[in-house]
């Protein structure tokens, strides 16, 4: 029996789910192996007796909040895919700043015909088995985590920073020519692929399970940065984590 | 040992790149990297720096399938991936580091991926008249000299080169492409070698300590305070041991395919840098901190597998120094664990 997979998004752009259907050569394979019974972006079809749940995108209404537990509770298996829904993403950025003000300024008067509440990544609302990390996800990647789940393995991807990868590719630094570049505390996986085309590291892929944060600000200061700066870089993907980490909590 | 002119050097040299798959160092952006070779003139000779991985890629690949398993029948088959290919001006850092690790693959339980690929890879060495960069200390280790590793190797002496071979295939390759050259007399042979030590004179001398004693320092000073000194600096973020042509470690993986008929069986590279390579069932480390890996990494280099294979295992390209954003580097760590021996710095258990 194929298990039974489906895809769900909240508040997102959709490019994860891009991601997979970029998986062209691949895909028929794919639905040999699993039944996708939900998958907004590709199927009509809508079924809700699913074993295997893909989350993307944040929590930020009340609605969404119930529909995410509803999902939980037939899941046997929750994976979040993509920033929004494993760290929160730039939409966390809302946590930062006065509720209030935040729904003026984007609903304006009409704020009371919303139900919108602070964007939260889904680990923060349910519990979560599995996350595939990334702005967007690496298309690759995601088959891999599939494949294992399906083989009955445990879904495993890097626990390195991006810079072990980043000069398995034999990359020239960009930190080291003066460059903002977040590599040293972000998770590896992506192949280091925005330093490899020369663009700086923003940490899309969260942070890596073991970093040192304190001699890395050290670094930042030494090509320039002061403390508000490295911070608004931080929260850019991962406000929530950043949080965490200034409250003492990882 | 034969010599021949820098014209003559020069037309050899592009006739192997015309003839063979062959690779060397070339410039990048700011940095080397070793890629192929399609001209001479895309090859670095004069102001070589060491390249951001060493050539190290081409035998010990960063990810290698080893086994495929028939997913039904279980049945294993092993994987070996091979191609003749050349590499052009390897440096003698990096030829030493190539010796270790045909001693390290062929030691105990050989490694057959290795062994195969390597029959198949050609190493032509280039000597170096100057030091590279201010990180080398191939000089103290005692790694500019090469003895094996290498299968032709190339030496500047007075605007023309002497030629070593360092293996039956550098016989081959020497009758085929070199034939007509000078032998040196006895005269000139030492001529060459004094010349040759004396321009080794003016290399870097950074490492203050006489690294003969090294291991057994290492040994006494365990506990020395610079590990804690480092380890409070060091991101863990694993780029000393990706760029180090020495450093061996990998760790599994399996991959299924999506048909589910075959798993492949892979060796990447790890490094005991990092988090998981310590990493054991229940979520143990057998070495959690930055200071205890840097203590592991460096007493290896100069303690555990110098005693060994009686060679130092570093080979003192500087890559490591390098690459380190928070400049952990080799030259400091012998200069100060050795310099705390010799003034009686106090270990930590003995504070
Ligand atoms: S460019 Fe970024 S990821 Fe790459 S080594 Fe430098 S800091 Fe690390
Ligand atoms: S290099 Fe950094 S920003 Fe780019 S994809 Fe990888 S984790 Fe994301
Ligand atoms: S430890 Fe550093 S200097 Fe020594 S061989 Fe490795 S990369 Fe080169
Ligand atoms: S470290 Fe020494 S042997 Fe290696 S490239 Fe530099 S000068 Fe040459
Ligand atoms: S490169 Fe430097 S900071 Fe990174 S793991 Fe190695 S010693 Fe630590």
């Amino acid at each position: 029996m194929k298990p039974k997979v489906a895809f769900f998004d909240f508040a997102s752009c959709e490019g994860c789910q891009l991601a997979v259907l970029d998986l062209e050569e691949e895909l028929l394979d794919l639905v040999n192996i699993v039944e996708i019974v939900n998958f907004r972006e590709a199927i009509s079809e809508k079924g809700e007796d699913y074993e295997i749940a893909f989350i993307e995108g944040s929590i930020s209404s009340e609605h969404q909040i119930e529909r995410i537990k509803k999902i939980r509770k037939q899941a046997k298996l929750l994976i979040t895919i993509g920033a929004c829904a494993c760290t929160g993403n730039m939409q966390y950025l809302s946590n930062f700043f006065d509720f209030e003000e935040v729904k003026e300024y984007v609903y304006g008067d009409k704020a009371k015909y919303f139900d919108p509440v602070q964007s939260k990544p889904i680990d923060q609302i349910v519990n979560v088995d599995f996350q595939i990390p990334g702005c967007p996800i690496d298309k690759y990647e995601f088959l891999k985590v599939v494949k294992q789940v399906i083989a009955g393995g445990l879904p495993r991807i890097p626990n390195y920073p991006v810079c072990s990868e980043c000069k398995m590719q034999g990359n020239e630094c960009l930190l080291k020519k003066g460059i903002l570049c977040l590599g040293p505390v972000t998770r590896a996986g992506c192949g280091a692929i925005c330093c490899k085309n020369f663009k700086y590291c923003f940490g899309c892929r969260g942070l890596a399970p073991e970093f040192n944060i304190e001699s890395f600000k050290d670094v930042l200061r030494s090509i320039g940065y002061k403390e508000k700066g490295i911070m608004a870089q931080f929260k850019i993907v991962n406000g929530k984590d950043i949080q965490l980490l200034q409250s003492g909590g990882k | 040992m034969h010599k021949i002119s820098s014209e003559k050097f020069h037309k050899v040299l592009e006739q192997i790149i015309k003839d063979n798959e062959t690779y060397g160092a070339v410039k990048k952006r700011d940095e080397y990297i070793y890629d192929r070779l399609e001209t001479l003139s895309d090859l670095e000779i004069e102001n070589y720096v060491p390249t951001v991985l060493p050539p190290k890629k081409y035998f010990y690949p960063q990810e290698e399938d080893l086994v495929q398993i028939d997913y039904k029948t279980k049945k294993a088959n092993r994987v070996i991936f091979k191609k003749e290919i050349v590499l052009l001006g390897v440096r003698p850092c990096d030829i030493n580091a190539i010796s270790l690790f045909d001693r390290i693959m062929s030691d105990g339980n050989p490694d057959p991926n290795y062994l195969e690929r390597r029959k198949h890879i050609t190493v032509i060495g280039f000597d170096c008249v100057k030091s590279c960069w201010e990180h080398a200390l191939c000089e103290a280790v005692g790694t500019i000299n090469v003895k094996e590793g290498y299968d032709l190797f190339f030496s500047e002496y007075k605007k023309e080169y002497v030629i070593k071979t360092g293996s039956k295939k550098g016989e081959e390759l020497f009758d085929r492409y070199i034939k007509n050259s000078h032998k040196l007399s006895e005269k000139e042979r030492d001529d060459y070698h004094h010349e040759r030590a004396e321009r080794i004179k003016k290399f870097n001398h950074k490492v203050k300590y006489l690294f003969q004693d090294v291991s057994s320092i290492f040994e006494k000073h365990y506990d020395d305070p610079y590990w804690k000194e480092i380890g409070k600096i060091c991101l863990m973020c694993g780029s000393c041991v990706m760029v180090c042509p020495t450093c061996y470690c990998f760790t599994m993986d399996e991959e299924v395919d999506l048909k589910l008929q075959t798993v492949t069986r892979k060796r990447k590279w790890d490094g005991c840098m990092l988090r998981d390579f310590a990493m054991v069932a229940g979520n143990h480390n057998f070495r959690p901190t930055a200071e205890m890996r840097l203590k592991h990494r460096w007493n290896r280099k100069f303690n555990y597998l110098l005693k060994k294979y009686h060679m130092s295992n570093c080979v003192g390209c500087g890559r490591c120094g390098f690459a380190c954003l928070v400049k952990i580097n080799p030259i400091d760590i012998l200069n100060t664990i050795m310099g705390n021996y010799y003034s009686g710095v106090k270990h930590e258990s003995e504070k």
